[in-house]
């Protein structure tokens, strides 16, 4: 108690999130359902089954992502409240909200000026994946950084290795799905062990 | 040393008020989680953070069950960034005789 890290006081609230893996289940999940549903709509035969899938499973994409924001909330309500406790982050302030914009526009520009230049040279297919996996390495990295939590850089190994590796295959877009579910299933399995350790070592307590 | 504010210098309290300096709010078992403090000996010092207007108490439910909410007060905030300002000037001091 007589030494007391301010600095490391400060990191535990981001630790916290982080320290049940609910958050990498469910984005495992996420991109594993990603992933999956295009690989197994590109192979249906095209008639009526390949028409009704192409009709629903766009909408269950796009609703796919607040359904995870939901489920993250809820099972964090259910399983990490009643163990951990609970905490309100502070809201960011203009700076880092502006921050985060400016980031996510520059990457967006060099992402269509990749692919504009890739285009005219016919490789934008082979390219998208070693790409995407790169970026998709970065954000783990950065999330490492930023929420201290070096696991993810577990995830952004597994991301930039299978990218480099489904761009040797040269299997086109195709290779976009199984990068999703490659990053899927390594993001589940990490978030899935965590979940086990937390629930192991976070025995649920009384209400105070 | 008299610069120091004594409420928050006190190592338990300067505990409690760096946890809740880092969150909008947090609830009971969480800072009694993190700061290793008994129920009693948290209650007892969040009272005397409470009197001293540097941290807010609320009394809720989630359901039926009972949850005790914790947030620092805008003097809270003001005094413990006071408390790490004066604390820095310190050790600067220290360092340089």
């Amino acid at each position: 108690m007589d030494n007391i890290d301010l600095a490391a006081i400060g990191r535990r609230p981001q630790q916290y999130w982080n320290a049940d893996g609910i958050p990498e289940l469910l984005m495992g999940i996420l991109w594993m359902v990603w992933g999956a549903a295009w690989l197994i709509g590109d192979r249906i035969p095209r008639g009526s089954v390949y028409t009704a899938f192409w009709l629903v499973t766009p909408a269950f994409l796009a609703l796919s992502g607040s359904f995870v924001v939901w489920g993250t909330r809820a099972l964090k309500a259910r399983i990490t409240f009643p163990r951990a406790g609970y905490v309100a982050w502070r809201e960011p302030s203009p700076a880092a909200r502006f921050g985060v914009a400016a980031i996510a526009i520059v990457t967006a520009a060099l992402l269509a000026a990749v692919a504009v230049k890739a285009r005219k040279s016919g490789a934008t297919s082979q390219l998208v994946t070693p790409l995407l996996s790169a970026i998709l390495s970065l954000a783990f990295v950065v999330a490492a950084v930023r929420q201290h939590a070096p696991h993810y850089l577990g995830l952004a190994g597994v991301a930039i290795a299978s990218g480099i590796a489904l761009g040797t295959w040269r299997g086109g877009w195709e290779s976009v799905n199984w990068l999703f579910l490659l990053i899927g299933v390594a993001s589940a399995l990490v978030g899935a062990t965590r979940l086990a350790l937390f629930l192991r070592t976070h025995p649920r307590a009384e209400a105070a | 040393m008299n610069d120091l504010d004594r409420v928050i210098h006190e190592p338990a309290r300067l505990l409690i008020v760096a946890l809740l300096a880092g969150v909008k709010e947090a609830d009971f078992l969480w800072v009694q989680r993190e700061s290793a403090l008994t129920k009693g000996n948290l209650s007892s010092h969040l009272t005397k953070l409470e009197e001293s207007g540097y941290v807010e108490i609320e009394k809720t439910y989630r359901g039926k069950i009972p949850l005790t909410m914790l947030r620092l007060t805008r003097d809270g905030r003001a005094a413990f960034d006071a408390y790490k300002r004066n604390m820095n000037g310190l050790l600067r001091k220290a360092a340089a005789r």
